[in-house]
């Protein structure tokens, strides 16, 4: 383990490709498409908030990713490893659950080690140890023997990913036959043609059992590939090398301990020097004589991994500043510290990638705003991709280099924050992003012109080519500008300031909610209390949008 | 003032219970230890005699039948109640863990919590019966599948062999309440810890020792706690594997309980002048004290390890 932990925890890029989910439901017989056909590639190192309504499949993509769901179809890529048929544990991720799922019966201290106390630490850097030496003692055959365990893991890596194409591939056959199978089945029952029904279920029987055959057969032919190509890389003496390997290290070792035996009881005889300076003179001795090999050896042995694990995790604590709670139990701790240990947890074994499910719902108002910046200064701090899922748009839009706005299990929009705010490309998004919310009107566009009731509100070179239809007219709360001549009469309802903000809750006969707010730098004379008033409206702040599918046209 | 004005309400809403609990538990327990501080009670006068003194421990403490009954007790107790517990919690863990036919064993294990005592124990005594004089009835189903010839829990059955079926019988009864309250416990506890645990790579015993078991401490100590008590109280688990009454129980498998029973049952006085009664009433206070003790080092070893 390096002492730099903070570079090395380098992340990696994510790719979620045809990502799909659903629930099936057995007594209700209505399955539920959690996540559809979800495409997105997330960039290494960056903070990327996946944001919806609740109920879009965000949270649902987030435990995928994280391993603790399996997609019903689809793949998930970290860097260029497929990791869809991989266990959470072989994932190398750390997950800040939504209410931080911290072990309430240990202390912050142990709840930070305890992902480490589980890797075994010890044991595997002894191992590394032992490689390193054995190469050292042993060159060729240690070269050897290595070789093959690194070809023989990209081997099964190799039909690893094999397998689960072809897995996914007879999993998207079976679901495209059972949604074509429903289909037909419901259409036959309605007409009523039972023998036809009966047939069909034989031929989708039938079907589903020739995918499964295929898959079968396939998974055969891929284990035999296996076991011929693993034949052509095993070493002829494979058996035989490890025991040679660790012969000639243990030689090595005992030629070491003897001299050692030796320096030790003729140091003894000659000096009559204290015990701490004869320690010092074998010391300096054994130094002299100690091949490199055992040396790495011995060192990995006597490293104090209690201590070690201990300091990263102290390192842990003072990233997130909980450095002087460790002591404490989870419920001696306010939300906004039980979320940075959950935050310290995840990250102590310095994973690739880090997910964090909602992850301020649980924090008043106040704390929110600095944990989100907390939130942001670690991700950067620390470099590693972070994927975060919330249904605040404002949470999302102040952290993320990116965000992935989501409904219905599918991708609405993805960018820049301030991109996908400006430049909405469906009426979802406008909708969903923004506080307060867009104003929408029921509007008609006649010869490249926006109707809002009789008058002709707004008017873009980009609508010459549109038919005449129903749209949606949407403006931004700070789209609006007070004046006389302009076409856009609103009746104010009343006027509200808050701090800083100064809003005018407004109505309008066409408008699609009852109210809806628009923001003003400065009052005038003419903006009045229940009185009409007159605006035009800022382009860059207004969309318009197809009624029907809600895209935008203008 | 106010607080003053609430008191004696309260002191009215306990007025019941506290009338309730004088007569029928303060009242037996103060007379209890009374009647075993006067050596010559006499239980058909209702007099208390004139000696006060502890002539009738020191009594039970040179009878080799209470030290025997002290001893198989404490056997009961220290063996079966650990055993039954830690099988109790695997088997929780086991079901909790299980999706499919989690309902049908659930009640598979508590069948046995339903059932008659007195029931099971005929059971038993059948299942491990071994004919006297062969040739006459066929061996019980024990012997015959192990192919044994041992007498489990007749008369000529030896100590060992007959507080094997006891334990057995007391560990198999205890357990599905037990059961029971763990997978109350189990099915609290949230599924993040453990999905918090899968993705640390933790490993299930790992999971077990580190986080099922301390999550459920509160109510391993619970359980811990009132089936020591029922434990210490063991009469008719005895009684019903030995298949007969209480009065032709052979003295050598008598419990505490047993003892107190059969002295309380016979009037009059033994060779020394102390009334049996007295004896009686001496092996409870016993009982209880030793029951009190335990129960309080149990609450202190559970109010340090214990995570509420």
């Amino acid at each position: 383990m390096e002492k730099d932990n903070t570079a090395n925890m380098k992340g990696l890029s994510i790719k979620l490709e045809n990502l799909t989910k659903v629930f099936y439901d057995k007594k209700g017989g209505k399955d539920t498409r959690a996540v559809d056909d979800f495409d997105v590639v997330i960039p290494a190192g960056k903070l990327i908030g996946l944001l919806g309504p609740s109920g879009c499949g965000k949270s649902t993509t987030l435990y995928m990713i994280a391993g603790l769901l399996a997609p019903t179809s689809g793949k998930i890529f970290f860097g260029d490893e497929d990791v869809t048929e991989l266990s959470p544990e072989k994932r190398g991720i750390g997950l800040v659950f939504q209410n931080y799922a911290l072990y309430p019966h240990m202390t912050v201290r142990k709840n930070i080690l305890f992902p480490l106390e589980n890797m075994n630490l010890r044991k595997h850097s002894i191992d590394d140890a032992y490689r390193k030496a054995y190469l050292i003692e042993s060159s060729s055959e240690a070269t050897t023997y290595y070789q093959y365990l690194d070809r023989l893991e990209s081997l099964q890596n190799k039909y690893r990913h094999f397998e689960s194409d072809a897995k996914a591939r007879y999993q998207n056959e079976v679901f495209v036959q059972m949604a074509q199978f429903k289909k037909s089945q419901d259409e036959l029952k309605k007409a009523k043609n039972k023998q036809e029904v009966s047939i069909l279920k034989a031929e989708h029987k039938q079907k589903l059992k020739t995918f499964k055959n295929t898959l079968l057969e396939e998974r055969k032919k891929f284990d035999q590939q296996y076991i011929e190509e693993k034949r052509s890389i095993v070493p002829e003496n494979l058996d035989l090398l490890l025991p040679a390997i660790k012969a000639k290290f243990r030689e090595v070792e005992s030629t070491y301990e003897l001299k050692k035996k030796e320096i030790k009881a003729s140091i003894k005889k000659q000096s009559q020097h204290d015990s701490i300076r004869q320690q010092a003179e074998l010391d300096a001795a054994l130094d002299q004589i100690i091949p490199k090999s055992v040396k790495i050896v011995h060192d990995a042995k006597n490293v104090n991994y209690r201590k070690l694990m201990n300091d990263s995790a102290i390192e842990m604590a003072k990233l997130v500043g909980i450095e002087d709670q460790l002591e404490k139990t989870p419920a001696q701790l306010s939300g906004g510290q039980q979320q940075r240990v959950a935050i310290a947890r995840a990250l102590v074994k310095k994973p690739k990638v880090l997910l964090l499910d909602e992850p301020l719902s649980n924090l008043d108002a106040r704390l929110r705003l600095q944990t989100r910046e907390e939130i942001k200064r670690i991700q950067k701090e620390t470099g590693i991709t972070t994927v975060f899922v919330t249904h605040d748009q404002e949470e999302a839009m102040s952290i993320s280099d990116e965000i992935v706005l989501m409904n219905f299990g599918e991708e609405q929009q993805k960018g820049v924050p301030q991109d996908v705010y400006d430049q909405p490309e469906n009426l979802f998004v406008a909708k969903f992003l923004g506080t307060p919310p867009i104003g929408l009107y029921n509007a008609q566009l006649k010869s490249s012109k926006v109707y809002v009731g009789d008058s002709v509100v707004f008017e873009s070179p980009k609508l010459k080519n549109e038919a005449d239809r129903e749209v949606i007219l949407g403006v931004r709360p700070e789209g609006y500008i007070p004046n006389e001549h302009g076409n856009f009469a609103i009746d104010c309802d009343y006027i509200e300031t808050i701090g800083r903000d100064l809003s005018v809750v407004a109505t309008h006969k066409n408008a699609i909610t009852t109210t809806f707010r628009i923001i003003l730098s400065d009052i005038t004379d003419q903006i009045k209390e229940r009185s009409v008033i007159k605006f035009s409206l800022k382009p860059n702040k207004t969309y318009v949008f197809d009624a029907k599918n809600g895209r935008r046209i203008d | 003032m106010l607080e003053y004005k609430k008191d004696y309400k309260a002191w009215l809403y306990l007025a019941l219970p506290l009338f309730l609990l004088s007569v029928f538990t303060f009242y037996p327990l103060i007379k209890t230890i009374l009647i075993s501080l006067f050596s010559q009670y006499n239980a058909i006068g209702d007099s208390f005699g004139r000696f006060f003194d502890v002539a009738a421990y020191a009594t039970i403490f040179g009878d080799s039948v209470f030290i025997g009954a002290l001893s198989n007790t404490l056997i009961l107790v220290f063996v079966s109640v650990p055993i039954s517990t830690i099988l109790a919690l695997l088997i929780a863990v086991a079901l909790n863990s299980i999706k499919p036919l989690q309902k049908i064993f659930q009640t598979i294990f508590f069948l046995p919590y339903v059932t008659n005592a007195l029931a099971i124990g005929m059971v038993f005594s059948v299942m491990f019966s071994h004919p006297l004089t062969e040739g006459i009835m066929a061996e019980g189903l024990i012997n015959t599948i192990f192919g044994l010839n041992i007498d489990w829990v007749g008369i000529t059955a030896t100590r060992s062999h007959w507080m094997l079926v006891v334990l057995i019988y007391t560990i198999w009864h205890g357990l599905p309440f037990k059961i029971l309250v763990f997978i109350g416990g189990l099915q609290n506890i949230s599924k993040q810890y453990y999905d918090a645990a899968k993705i640390d790579s933790t490993k299930p015993g790992r999971v077990l020792r580190r986080i099922t078991i301390p999550l459920l401490s509160p109510l391993i100590s619970y359980i811990l706690i009132t089936s020591f008590i029922g434990a210490f109280k063991a009469y008719e688990s005895v009684l019903a594997v030995a298949g007969t009454t209480g009065r032709n129980l052979d003295r050598n498998r008598w419990t505490v309980v047993a003892y107190v029973y059969d002295k309380i049952g016979k009037a009059g006085m033994d060779l020394n002048y102390v009334s049996y009664y007295s004896r009686g009433a001496a092996a409870a206070v016993i009982l209880f004290i030793i029951i009190l003790l335990f129960t309080m080092v149990n609450l202190y070893i559970s109010k340090r390890s214990v995570h509420y």
